[in-house]
């Protein structure tokens, strides 16, 4: 039986500026915003528009001027939380995943997921068993030894997304993630993230402006001078 | 897993480079140390060899190896007789340039009595001298090999023994000999005006039966002090124990070398820091998408200065390393000797570790500001 989808994900009143008086840009203006577990969510909108502030903040990177965000149910950003408080619910609560998949060129497949682990405080043994796990998961097991440079576009994503699931995370950031791939790849990237968030009860956020993928989000939010001016359920057709 | 050692892996071609090149650099620090110290072995080693408890000298002067210093060879008896001394040898120094093997050989001839103070010498191979006016012994340096002859003004000698480390302060090799020998090289290159006037008048004291010094040793229970003075009673002597005689070599013919080889290593470890601190900069300045990743996925900061200096530290304790090692293989092609010693080993160690550390401060800082965003976005 499907669990009950739940708020993973929960923005309220959400404004960000940089910068000071006439000049001043306000990057995100009053976002509300609440996604669910199991849900595939796209950031969609011109350069500018505020997707990566908002994911910047989602992410604990940057904090907002006003409004609230709660994550996994826990409020983040309040006066009590430090920035290493931040750090470590990045480490234990969020899964990372770039457009150019930024593994670590000096260490193996296998070893840029199991560090996740490691920063944990999980030894060595256990975090390559975990690695193993995820890389078999994913299919690229087979590459476990290979650094980097050696994997192809589309094995190197797998290894980045293996990454982002090392912490088990409730909430997965994809910043862009098949903006580097061709589009059988990336249609198998995006399928491969809905059944992480189906299956591992996760939120996945991804910015994108790959309208390949459009079709296959859950709902796209459409952001424009930093304010969600529309959001759709694309039709899975 | 050691990401410092798995990044140093990763680039182990250009890590390599960079220690053989910083070693080249930590070798002449090492290099400029070692000189100073043989500068001050070399000049120490003629005085302390001739373990001597006083030299007496030219009153008024600081002889014989700071300044000139002339006294009558009979000095020598007089001395012997004054209460409280054990023996006493006269000395001769005089720094010669003989032709040798269509060259120049420079060389720091001692001139020492037979059986007397100031004639004792560790042969390293042959034997010593057993009679005047025919042998020398020379230190190895001077390149000379045993039962080669050699001309000295009109006079041949044979090497019958050889010496190791022995040489002036100014770095000429030994050559020892008879003070009968030496007196003679001594006049020999005297100016020619000199040398007339001793061979119509030889008692006339300009040159001829003179020495550059007494060497005396006192009984175990004299008093130095007062065998110090009745020495200076005679106007034309002067008396130094051998820790004066020390310190004023050091002072005076070893303290500027000393200033100068002092300032060039300071300069040569502000380079190396400057060097280490680019090196490390440039290094991490490389990974800053790896070390925005690394922050961006949880890491915390100890982790990615724990990166920094113990990158910072192999590379500089590599570089250490394999400096001591050239500069110890090529110890043998410098002109003079280098000394080293454990404890200067052990300080520039130490030194080397508080600039890697110190130099690693850019890196770290700009390692700490890199922002976790910007691993994000292309």
């Amino acid at each position: 039986m499907e669990k009950p989808a739940r708020p993973v994900v929960d923005i309220a009143r959400l404004s960000k500026s940089f910068g000071e008086g006439p000049t001043a840009v306000h990057a995100l203006v009053d976002i509300n915003l609440t996604i669910n577990t199991g849900e595939v969510v796209g950031l969609i909108g011109p350069s500018g528009s505020g997707k990566s502030t908002l994911l910047n903040c989602i992410g604990c990177i940057t904090e907002p001027d006003v409004g609230e965000i709660r994550l996994d149910g826990r409020e983040i950003y309040h006066d009590k939380w430090m920035i290493d408080d931040l750090r470590r619910l990045r480490l234990e609560t969020i899964g990372f995943i770039f457009q150019f998949h930024n593994l670590l060129p000096f260490l193996s497949a296998w070893e840029n997921v199991a560090i996740v682990r490691t920063l944990m405080g999980e030894d060595m043994e256990q975090a390559k068993a975990r690695a193993m796990d995820l890389l078999g998961y994913l299919q690229v097991d087979n590459r476990a030894n290979s650094p980097p440079a050696k994997l192809s576009g589309g094995e190197a994503q797998r290894v980045a997304i293996a990454r982002a699931l090392a912490n088990e995370p409730r909430i997965i950031l994809a910043d862009e993630p098949t903006a580097a791939l061709d589009s059988e790849r990336a249609t198998i990237v995006i399928e491969l993230m809905k059944k992480v968030a189906v299956e591992r009860e996760a939120a996945v956020i991804v910015v994108t402006h790959d309208e390949k993928i459009f079709s296959r989000l859950d709902r796209m939010v459409h952001l424009r001078d930093g304010r969600i001016v529309d959001t759709e359920r694309p039709d899975h057709a | 897993m050691n990401l410092a050692w798995r990044d140093v892996q990763h680039g182990l071609g250009r890590f390599i480079l960079t220690c053989v090149g910083l070693s080249l650099l930590l070798g002449v620090v090492m290099g400029m140390t070692a000189i100073y110290r043989g500068l001050v072995a070399e000049a120490l080693g003629i005085v302390d060899g001739a373990k001597a408890d006083l030299w007496i000298v030219e009153g008024g002067k600081r002889g014989p190896f700071a300044e000139a210093s002339r006294i009558p060879r009979d000095t020598r008896n007089a001395v012997m007789v004054q209460s409280g001394v054990a023996a006493a040898g006269a000395i001769v120094y005089q720094t010669v340039e003989i032709p040798y093997r269509g060259g120049i050989l420079r060389a720091f001839v001692v001139g020492a009595e037979l059986d007397r103070p100031g004639n004792e010498v560790v042969i390293v191979e042959g034997r010593a001298i057993l009679k005047s006016r025919s042998e020398l012994v020379a230190d190895r340096k001077t390149g000379l090999a045993l039962g080669e002859k050699l001309r000295i003004g009109r006079n041949d000698f044979t090497v019958v023994g050889l010496v190791a480390n022995s040489a002036s302060s100014g770095g000429d090799p030994v050559i020892m000999m008879t003070l009968r020998d030496a007196q003679l090289v001594q006049l020999e290159f005297e100016p020619s005006a000199v040398r007339k006037e001793v061979a119509r008048n030889p008692q006339s004291g300009v040159s001829g039966d003179t020495v550059n010094a007494i060497i005396v040793r006192l009984h175990p229970n004299a008093s130095t002090h007062d065998v110090i003075e009745r020495i200076r009673r005679w106007k034309h002597l002067g008396a130094l124990t051998n820790p004066e005689q020390q310190q004023i070599l050091t002072r005076s013919v070893i303290e500027k070398a000393r200033k100068q080889i002092g300032l060039f290593t300071g300069i040569l470890l502000i380079v190396s820091t400057v060097v280490i601190g680019l090196i490390i900069y440039t290094m991490t300045m490389d990974k800053k998408k790896a070390i925005a990743t690394l922050k961006l996925i949880g890491a915390p900061d100890r982790t990615i200065v724990t990166l920094i200096l113990q990158q910072a530290l192999a590379m500089g304790l590599s570089g250490f390393a394999i400096g001591a090692a050239l500069i110890r293989l090529a110890q043998d092609y410098f002109p003079r000797r280098l000394v080293f010693e454990t404890s200067d080993t052990l300080m520039l160690l130490g030194i080397i570790i508080i600039v890697c550390l110190a130099a690693s401060v850019f890196g770290v800082r700009s390692a700490l500001k890199i922002d976790p965003a910007s691993a994000l976005g292309g």
